[in-house]
Parts: C-alpha cells; sequence; structure tokens
C-alpha cells in the first residue's frame, strides 16, 4: 500500500489521542443508540401507539412513565425507543443503498473510460445541484408519506455524493503500480475491482457509511418534523418534535426529549465516523 | 479558457433541462387535481372536467411539457390557476423574506466560522482547539428545527423578548421584519457556522501545511504573519468553493426554518402549491431555484478556473 | 492565550448586540391596540382559500370572508328567525308557495355600476349551475328565473321548498354583477358594506369600507386578514397585540388556548354557527353488522378528551350542530350503536379476514389525531384495520372524487348540513358512499314542508334514519371558537352560513 503521508504540523502522538478519544465516545454513543433499538423489539414499557386519555400530559418523572406522556396519554419513553428503531431503519436504509447504488456508478466511473466517466460524473453533479429538501416534499406528495418514501427520498440525495468520493478513491488506487502488474498479469477488470480496488476502499466506504448514517437521522427527521417523512404507526423523534409543536405547543418537555436523541445519535455517529477515518484511513487527511 | 467556459456553459443548460424534465414528471406523478380541490368535497366529476379542461389539465402531457418549457424560455413563468396571480410576482413578493433570511444566515454562519475556525486550526492538538472540534460536532448534531424551537421558547416565550413565529412585511414595519427575522437567522446561521468552521479548520489547516508558508515561516515570520499574508489569500479559494456547494444546503435549511418560524417565504409557498397541486406554480419556482443553484456553481466554476490555471488546463 | 480573549471578546459583543436589538424592539410590542383609534382591525385566519369564486369553489376558508362583507344575499336569516332584507328590499310569497317576488334595491355595486334585475337573474341563474351541490340544492324545485320589472324578479317553483327560502339568505343567494364575473377570483364585487382591496395568497385580505354602501356605514372603516396557517403562531400574534382577534379557532388549539390563559386575556366567544361534526365514515358496501362493530368501538368522550377541550365541544351520535333544532347529545335513545368495546371484541373474529384501509388525511392535524385514536383502538379489538396516509390532494383524487371512493374507514369534519347526503339512486352516492332512498325521501318531505312544525319532524326522521344506517357516524360536535381583544365589541353569529361580518365589528 502506498506509505507516503501527509505532513503533519503537530507532533502525531497528540493528535493520535485527541482522535481515539473521538472514536471510544462515538463508538460508545452508537452502540448505546443501536442496543436502545434493538432492546425496543423484545421490551417497551408500553404500546407508543395505544393512546390512553387517562394518562394524558403526565410530567416527567411519573412512575411508569418516567419522561411523562404526550397529548393522547403514550409512554414518551416507548416513543423514543421505537424512534430510535425508526431512525436506523431510514438512516441505515437510505445509506446502505447509496452505498451500493455510489460504489457501482463510482466503480464504473473511475474504471470504464472517459464517457462513461463524464456521464456518471455529470449526472451526479446536476442531482447535487438540485435543493435536496425541495425535492423531498414534491417527492412526499407524489409518493405518499411514509418510511420508504423517506428512505427514497435520502437515496437521491447521498447517492450522487456517494459516487463522486468513491470515483475518487478508486482512481487513485487505479494508479497504483500494484494494479498495472496485476493487467500485466491479464487480469480482467472485474477482477481487479473485486480483488484490488474493493479492499482498498473499504475504509472510506465505511467511513462515509458512518457519516452518511448520521446525515440520513437528521434529514429523516427534518422531513418528519415537516409532516412529509414517517407517519404512524411507526414512530420518529422528528414526527414528535412535529406532534408536540401541533399540539401542546414548543415549550413542553415533550419538545425536548426527541431534539436531545437527535443531537445524541448523530453526534455519536459522526464522532464514531470521524475515529474510524483516522484508523481505517490514515491517508486521509483529517477534512470537513 | 473559452472552451473551459464554454464546456461549463453547455453543462448549465444540459443540467437545467434535466432538472426541468424531472421536476415536471414528480408533481405530474403526484395525482390529484388543482380542480378537484378548488371546487371542494362535493363537486360533481362534470364540474372537475370542465374546470380542468379551462385550466388545459387535460392537454396530453408532453403538449404540457413544450407549452411550459416554451412559455419560461419566452420570459413567462406561467401563473395560479386558481388566482391568475403570475408565479413572478408570487415568487418576487416571497423573496422579501427568504432573500434576507438566507443570506443574512449564510452571512451569520461565515462571521462566526472564518474567525473560529482559523483559531482551531492554529490550535490543533491543543485543548482548546479540541473544545472547539467538539462544539463544532455537536453543532452538526443539532438539527436546524429544533436549534429553532430552542430559540424560540428562550427568547420567545421564556423571555419573551422576540416573537416566536409569524410575519410583519417590510411595508408594515421594518423594525417589526427584522425582529421577526432575528431568531430565524440565528437558528439557521448557527447551524450553517458549526458546518463552515469545519471546512474553514481543514482549509487553514492545508494552507498551513504548504510550501510557502512554510518558507515564509523559515525566513522568520511568525506564523500568524505568514497566515495572513500569503494562507489566507490561498485559503479564500476552498472557501467560495464551499459557500458555492452550501447553496443547496442553506436553500433546505431556510425551508424547514420557514415552517419553524411560519414566515411566508418561498418555501412555504412551494409546500402549499404542491399540496393545492398548482402544479405551473411549483414547477416553475423549483426550476427557478434549481436553475439559480446550477448557476451559482457555474459561476463558482469559471472563477475557479480564473482563479487557477491548473482546473482550466486539466478540463 | 491572547487570541482567546479576543475571541471571547468577539462572541460576547455579538451576544450583546442581539440582546440589544432583542431588548430594544421588544418595547415596541408593548402598545395596546393602536389600531382601536385608527378605527382599524387585523384578524387571524388560519387558511388560505386559495381562490374567492364562491361559485365554483365551497371553501369555508372564503366563506368566512367573502359573503355579508364583500357580497350579499337577497335577504338575511336573522338568528331568531326574523328575515332582513338584503339586495331585496321586500319580497312576496304566494300561498302556496310556489311563487317568490323580490323587489331589487335600488342601490350600486362597490365598483359604481347600478344593480339591476338582469345582475339578478344572472346571479341566481349562475348559482343554479353551480358546480358545489350544497350551493345549487336550494334550486332543486325552481323551474323559472324571470324579470318583472326593471325592480323586480319572480321565481317559480315545482313544489314548496325550504331548501330555496334558506338558500337565499345564504351562499345561494349571492349577487353579483355580471359585467365582474371574470375576476370574481380574485376580486369579488358585491354591494356589502366593504371592499376587497387586495388578496394575496397565503397572506392576506384588506378590506376597505365601500363607499357606496347602502346601509349604515360601518364604524370599522379598514380591516385585514392575516392568514396564518400555524395556529400557534396565530395565536401569539393575538398574545403580542399584532393582531386584535382570532375569530375562528380550531380544536386542535382549544388545550392551548386555556393553558396559556388566553381565554381570560381575551374575550372568547362560542357559537355553533362556524362549529363542524367530526364524523366517522364506514364504507357502505361492507357488511351493515360489521360497521354497527366498527361503530361499537368509537369511545366518544375520548376523542373529546384527546382535545383537552370539553368545554367546547360535545359526543354526540347525530349529524347535526347544537343549533341545529333536530340535534341531541350522546344519550341511548339517540345512539343504536353506542360504545361497547366488549361487545366489538365479541364481534371482531367474525371479520377478522376482512382487510379494512383507514384514509387518513396527515396534513390536518385535528382529523390525523383522532385516527392516532381510532385505529389502535379498532385493532385492539381485533379488527385488521391499516393506515394510509396521504395529503389533500390524493385525499382529493381518491376519496372525494374516486368512484367508488378508495377507503373503508376515514374521519371527517365539515359543515352540519344533512342535505349532502341525499341519494336518490345508488349511482348517484357521493364520496361518504351512503346512499338510502329512505333518508333521500324523508329530506324531500322536509323540503317540502309548509309549516316548520312538520320541517323539525321530517328532519328529525331523516337524522334518525342516518344514525340507524351506520354509514355517517358522528363522534363529536364541535363549537366555533373565537378570540378578541376585550376592547373589540359587536361580534354577531354569523348569519350568512359561517361569514364573520367586520362590519359589526366596534372599539
Amino acid at each position: 500500500m502506498n506509505t507516503t503521508t501527509a505532513p503533519a504540523v503537530t507532533p502525531r502522538r497528540r493528535r493520535r489521542l485527541e482522535l481515539n478519544a473521538s472514536l471510544v465516545v462515538g463508538v460508545v454513543l452508537t452502540i448505546g443508540f443501536l442496543v436502545i433499538a434493538i432492546v425496543s423489539f423484545f421490551w417497551l414499557p408500553s404500546n407508543p401507539n395505544i393512546p390512553n386519555i387517562k394518562n394524558r400530559m403526565l410530567p416527567p418523572g411519573t412512575v411508569d412513565h418516567w419522561l411523562g406522556t404526550d397529548g393522547l396519554g403514550r409512554d414518551i419513553i416507548a416513543q423514543l425507543m421505537v424512534g430510535a428503531r425508526t431512525s436506523i431503519l431510514v438512516g441505515a436504509g437510505g445509506a446502505t443503498i447509496s452505498l451500493i447504488l455510489g460504489t457501482v456508478a463510482g466503480l464504473v466511473a473511475a474504471a470504464y473510460g472517459k464517457i462513461a466517466d463524464e456521464t456518471i460524473s455529470r449526472g451526479a453533479d446536476i442531482m447535487l445541484s438540485i435543493p435536496g429538501m425541495v425535492t423531498a416534499l414534491v417527492l412526499a406528495a407524489t409518493m405518499g408519506s411514509g418510511a420508504l418514501t423517506t428512505i427514497f427520498a435520502l437515496t437521491a440525495f447521498f447517492t450522487p455524493s456517494f459516487t463522486r468520493v468513491i470515483r475518487s478513491a478508486a482512481m487513485s488506487v487505479l494508479q497504483e503500480d500494484f494494479i498495472t502488474s496485476a493487467k500485466l498479469y491479464g487480469r480482467g477488470k472485474l477482477f481487479i475491482l473485486a480483488r484490488h480496488v474493493i479492499p482498498n476502499i473499504a475504509g472510506v466506504m465505511i467511513v462515509q457509511f458512518t457519516l452518511y448514517f448520521a446525515a440520513g437521522i437528521l434529514t429523516e427527521a427534518g422531513l418528519s418534523y415537516l409532516g412529509v417523512g414517517v407517519t404512524r404507526p411507526s414512530i420518529s423523534w422528528g414526527m414528535m418534535l412535529n406532534e408536540a409543536q401541533q399540539t401542546v405547543g414548543i415549550s413542553s418537555p415533550l419538545a425536548m426529549w426527541p431534539g436531545l436523541a437527535i443531537v445524541i445519535v448523530v453526534l455519536g455517529l459522526n464522532l464514531l465516523g470521524d475515529g474510524l477515518r483516522d484508523v481505517l484511513d490514515p491517508k486521509l487527511k483529517r477534512r470537513s | 479558457m473559452a472552451i473551459y467556459a464554454l464546456r461549463k456553459l453547455a453543462f448549465f443548460l444540459g443540467a437545467v433541462f434535466v432538472a426541468s424534465l424531472a421536476i415536471f414528471i414528480l408533481i405530474r406523478a403526484a395525482g390529484g387535481n388543482v380542480a378537484a380541490i378548488v371546487l371542494g368535497k362535493d363537486a360533481t366529476a362534470e364540474a372537475i372536467n370542465a374546470l380542468a379542461h379551462a385550466y388545459g389539465l387535460d392537454q396530453p402531457l408532453p403538449v404540457q411539457y413544450f407549452n411550459w418549457i416554451t412559455n419560461m424560455l419566452q420570459g413567462d413563468l406561467g401563473q395560479s390557476f386558481r388566482t391568475k396571480e403570475s408565479v413572478a410576482e408570487l415568487v418576487t413578493a416571497r423573496l422579501s423574506v427568504s432573500v434576507p433570511l438566507a443570506l443574512s444566515g449564510l452571512l451569520l454562519g461565515l462571521i462566526i466560522a472564518i474567525p473560529v475556525g482559523t483559531y482551531a486550526a492554529r490550535n490543533v492538538g491543543k485543548p482548546s482547539g479540541a473544545v472547539l472540534a467538539l462544539i463544532s460536532q455537536i453543532g452538526i448534531a443539532v438539527p436546524v428545527f429544533w436549534a429553532g424551537i430552542l430559540l424560540s421558547v428562550l427568547f420567545g416565550v421564556k423571555l419573551g423578548w422576540l416573537p416566536t413565529g409569524g410575519w410583519t412585511d417590510w411595508r408594515e414595519s421594518p423594525i417589526g421584519a427584522i425582529r421577526s427575522l432575528v431568531l430565524p437567522v440565528l437558528s439557521l446561521g448557527l447551524i450553517m457556522a458549526a458546518v463552515l468552521i469545519r471546512y474553514v479548520r481543514s482549509a487553514v489547516l492545508d494552507v498551513m501545511n504548504q510550501d510557502y508558508v512554510r518558507t515564509a515561516r523559515a525566513v522568520g515570520m511568525t506564523r500568524t504573519q505568514a497566515l495572513l499574508s500569503v494562507g489566507l489569500r490561498n485559503a479564500a479559494l476552498p472557501i467560495v468553493t464551499i459557500v458555492g456547494l452550501q447553496i443547496a444546503e442553506l436553500i433546505g435549511g431556510t425551508v424547514i426554518i420557514e415552517m419553524v418560524f411560519s414566515l411566508p417565504g418561498l418555501s412555504r409557498m412551494i409546500l402549499a402549491n404542491v399540496a393545492a397541486r398548482e402544479v405551473i406554480v411549483v414547477q416553475s419556482t423549483v426550476m427557478l431555484i434549481i436553475i439559480f443553484v446550477i448557476f451559482v456553481n457555474f459561476v463558482v466554476d469559471l472563477l475557479y478556473g480564473v482563479l487557477d490555471p491548473r482546473v482550466r488546463n486539466a478540463a | 492565550m491572547q487570541s482567546k480573549g479576543k475571541f471571547g471578546q468577539r462572541l460576547g459583543a455579538i451576544a450583546a448586540a442581539a440582546i440589544m436589538l432583542a431588548a430594544f424592539g421588544g418595547a415596541e410590542a408593548m402598545a395596546a391596540s393602536p389600531r382601536a383609534a385608527e378605527n382599524k382591525v387585523v384578524l387571524i385566519a388560519r387558511q388560505d382559500p386559495g381562490t374567492l369564486d364562491y361559485v365554483t369553489s365551497g371553501l369555508t376558508a372564503l366563506r368566512l370572508w367573502i359573503p355579508a362583507n364583500v357580497v350579499e344575499p337577497l335577504i338575511y336569516f336573522n338568528k331568531d328567525g326574523s328575515v332582513e332584507p338584503g339586495v331585496a328590499e321586500s319580497w312576496t310569497i304566494s300561498d302556496d308557495k310556489l311563487t317568490y317576488e323580490f323587489k331589487i334595491r335600488k342601490t350600486n355595486f362597490s365598483d359604481g355600476t347600478p344593480v339591476t334585475v338582469e345582475d339578478v337573474i344572472y346571479s341566481l341563474n349562475t348559482m343554479k349551475a353551480s358546480p358545489v351541490v350544497n350551493n345549487s340544492s336550494a334550486y332543486n324545485a325552481v323551474t323559472a328565473i324571470e324579470k318583472v320589472d326593471d325592480q323586480t324578479v319572480k321565481v317559480t317553483l315545482s313544489q314548496p321548498s325550504q331548501n330555496f327560502w334558506r338558500g337565499m339568505g345564504s351562499v345561494a343567494g349571492l349577487i353579483q354583477p355580471e359585467h365582474a364575473a371574470g375576476s370574481i377570483a380574485t376580486n369579488p364585487i358585491g354591494t356589502g358594506p366593504y371592499v376587497l382591496k387586495s388578496y394575496t395568497t397565503n397572506s392576506t385580505f384588506e378590506f376597505e369600507a365601500n363607499p357606496n354602501y347602502w346601509g349604515t356605514k360601518p364604524t370599522i372603516t379598514a380591516a385585514t386578514v392575516r392568514i396564518v396557517t400555524d395556529g400557534t403562531a396565530g395565536l401569539n400574534a393575538l398574545e403580542a397585540g399584532e393582531v386584535d382577534a382570532v375569530p375562528v379557532i380550531t380544536i386542535d388549539l382549544w388545550e392551548q388556548l386555556t393553558k396559556r390563559e388566553l381565554d381570560k386575556k381575551f374575550t372568547l366567544v362560542t357559537y355553533p354557527q362556524i362549529g363542524e361534526p367530526t364524523y366517522a365514515v364506514f364504507n357502505q358496501k361492507l357488511d351493515p353488522a360489521l360497521r354497527q362493530a366498527l361503530a361499537a368501538t368509537l369511545d366518544r368522550q375520548s376523542y373529546n378528551d384527546a382535545f383537552g377541550a370539553a368545554w367546547g365541544a360535545e359526543n354526540t351520535c347525530t349529524f347535526a350542530l347544537p343549533n341545529q333544532p333536530w340535534y341531541s347529545p350522546e344519550s341511548p335513545e339517540t345512539c343504536p350503536y353506542p360504545f361497547d368495546y366488549e361487545g366489538a371484541m365479541a364481534k371482531a373474529p367474525e371479520f377478522a379476514s376482512t382487510p379494512l384501509e383507514y384514509a387518513s388525511l396527515s396534513d390536518v392535524p385535528d382529523l390525523s389525531l383522532p385516527a392516532d385514536i381510532m385505529i389502535p383502538a379498532m385493532q385492539g379489538a381485533g379488527f385488521n384495520v391499516t393506515r394510509n396516509a396521504i395529503d389533500l390532494a390524493r385525499y382529493s383524487q381518491l376519496i372525494f372524487q374516486g368512484r367508488p371512493p378508495q377507503f373503508d374507514i376515514t374521519v371527517m369534519s365539515g359543515d352540519a348540513e344533512p342535505t349532502q347526503w341525499a341519494c336518490p339512486t345508488p349511482d348517484k352516492a357521493g364520496w361518504s358512499t351512503y346512499c338510502s332512498a329512505e333518508y333521500t325521501q324523508a329530506l324531500s318531505d322536509a323540503d317540502k314542508a309548509t309549516s316548520d312544525e312538520d320541517y323539525l319532524a321530517k328532519m328529525k326522521e331523516a337524522a334518525d334514519i342516518l344514525r340507524k344506517d351506520a354509514v355517517i357516524v358522528p363522534l363529536i360536535a364541535k363549537k366555533g371558537v373565537g378570540l378578541f381583544d376585550g376592547e373589540l365589541k359587536g361580534f354577531l353569529e354569523p348569519r350568512v352560513l359561517v361569514a364573520i361580518e367586520i362590519g359589526k365589528l366596534h372599539w
């Protein structure tokens, strides 16, 4: 592998230390998030969709409803737990599909000649210049709102950026000496891509996946907050904020919990991505 | 250079065409019919068909697309079916909300991000740099609408200093208009700042690693002097690019912020017209936004070509 | 570390500037009702009608502001049942109630042109042909609309019709100038106390006193109606003194209203006319036993409580509002299928294999909340219900215009006009799928009634048929609720359907 390193202005030892801290915090927050989502399949304090009008608007700290209940008496913790599930489904779903599509498109652009490259790169440029939020609003009207539509919208936003990143990573690998020797051995393009390129860009892929997972959660929350994302019986943190604002007003604690949950989870994933970048891909300087 | 510019122009036009087709297909695929919405729930099918005919919505889709594009090319953006107001007028009226919001938001973001990002870059590895990096990380994780909600609760509900939402028109009271914009701009600007700080920081870091800065330092300049004399000029280019790229992002942010603070801006107009299936208004307005974004990127590309001969030659 | 200090100072300066700007502006908002001295008002509307063409659009968002204020009907019905002249100065009704003669007032429209018999005939004929059923149904019995002389119009009916007479005091009786019909969508012209100076979609209506008005000039000389779709923002604006009244407040805001004690700081008015029933609709194609079992899962009190607004809504099984004489609140006598969850659970296994689609309007909060209660309740009882969340445009396409309409269960809120469910033959069934010859006959008998007692008896009979059929299943009857600045007096309960009469207000 390439061994040239970026010139470092700061002592390397200290930078590493800082990076590992972000990796550790990121891992802890992300695992906590995943565990909560997994637990929600086996155990919930109560059904988050069944109203219990007698218990409506209980304040935080109530026995059996530690974060209180909403306007229909549904437990907040239960809703937050199921919301974590939706965040994973939609965020990771959108990121995964875009990762697959972006990898295919990026590899084709990098390895299959100038025309393929131009078409794919310019196509990605066009898609990137369309404001995603505006498209999502129209899309929600077209496809009806729901988790699937939201995943679709995320895929439309993320695929072009993935394509760009994968393309440039693959291109730099394709210029390496060992690829030239593989070609001399008469290896086919597909073989080279599968055997040499993909393993070498796996680090980039994992890092990008983590960051777009986080971006997906943020975007999903935004769309659901606007009322064009996830709908019940699915529950999303953005939707909970929307419901809180519409029924009891923003000053209620109901508008605080889902926001906090989003911040913690997105922060965790971003820290994890940054930390992973340094471990998996030391070649890349810390950018963005 | 001329060839570079022509290539970019061809791409610009191609992008606009593809986008127009995409938005047309999307909104038409949505189903629903403005005639049905105008007539309400008790209207008969005949009445709806008659009204749709009067609106020209019964023509074949390719014909409708062709008419729309031809009119656009002649500078006619079309009009609302329901009120006959022209799209140009509708958009202009909304811009007095959306443009100040987006521009001030971006400006506030830059005003915070440039000094803080530079400072963070110069203190990489020190505790102060790490703290700033963490703050910026947290800022990126905050959804812009939640930032809006928190600010609105603090300054609007608890302190009562500023309106929690709504809009006072500039003509009615300029101070009122500014007051309605303070919290939206603050929410947008803070979140933009968090994103931009990271870009500024890495741009400055890159510049500090460049040979000329190291040379400047070798000849005895302090790091600050070196950064100011040669570094900042070179860091400006990537920052300009980022601002160009952030335009789409910025528009996305204003969409949500306009909803949080119920400002009568462009995005709320689009949302209402999507809901009412005012297809021409939606198509033309969204096209205007897309053309604007693509145009900004086009100009940034050209600037890049002018400023950096390597880009021009590579293309 | 010096630069860190500077950075801190800079941040501090920015924060201080922001706080000063905020505090400076804050003082301005404290000034109390600056519009009182100028005899102006600023009101808030929640919805934008998009068009002002009251002939082709039946939207409440337009009926709130245009009738009575800008365009007047032939006559006005007062709350006590008495009739007052409008565009018609006087009228005569034949003993057999088949001929109506209206003497038209000698006055001008707001654009200065005189009101002619031709304009009146044009207006009535336009309404007779209106695509909005509520408008045209007033003319079902009308056989001729003729000019008698330059000041008199004669309307001939084939049979006595209560609907015709009532319609002349409603939207169906609005009089417009024929020559201005082309601009009705943005600038409707009439004889009312106000002229619509401008209408900006999604933003404002601007009204000004009509210099050509025939009656007593109104005290309020200019009114702005601001369209604020976010209900909370509307209440905030009222609280901040930016507006003087929010005359129509939908149920999803009632809880906020009492929690924030706005009902104490402002004058709260409740009036049934602008109220609406919220009702479930079970597709008539479903087995009647299934519909009855579904109806038994509806715990009306829970819908009322969920809005935290028991003071403004009443549980009912009757499709009507409390101001309509055939109304009755929820009671064992008037609820053929009362809340009986165990009973519903016992019947559910029989229908467990029937998939039921609940069409839910996702962008209307006061309709998506009932869905949040109803769907889990039905699922919990053992029914196979799935939720299909769609926006209004899709809802219009699939349900209001869909033939057959694409739903099994839905919830709607709307006007309480019982004639909207009339249906002579099954192929004429409307979006609700409800069609009953018996019900239609009862309504028709009521229309023909020549005495008020007879009319009431027939309407009660119709209401009873509707209840028993379990297709249109009412949940609650909501009152109209409004908040007014304490100094703004004179609010009059709507006379022309739901119209808010600005001309009756005064400081």
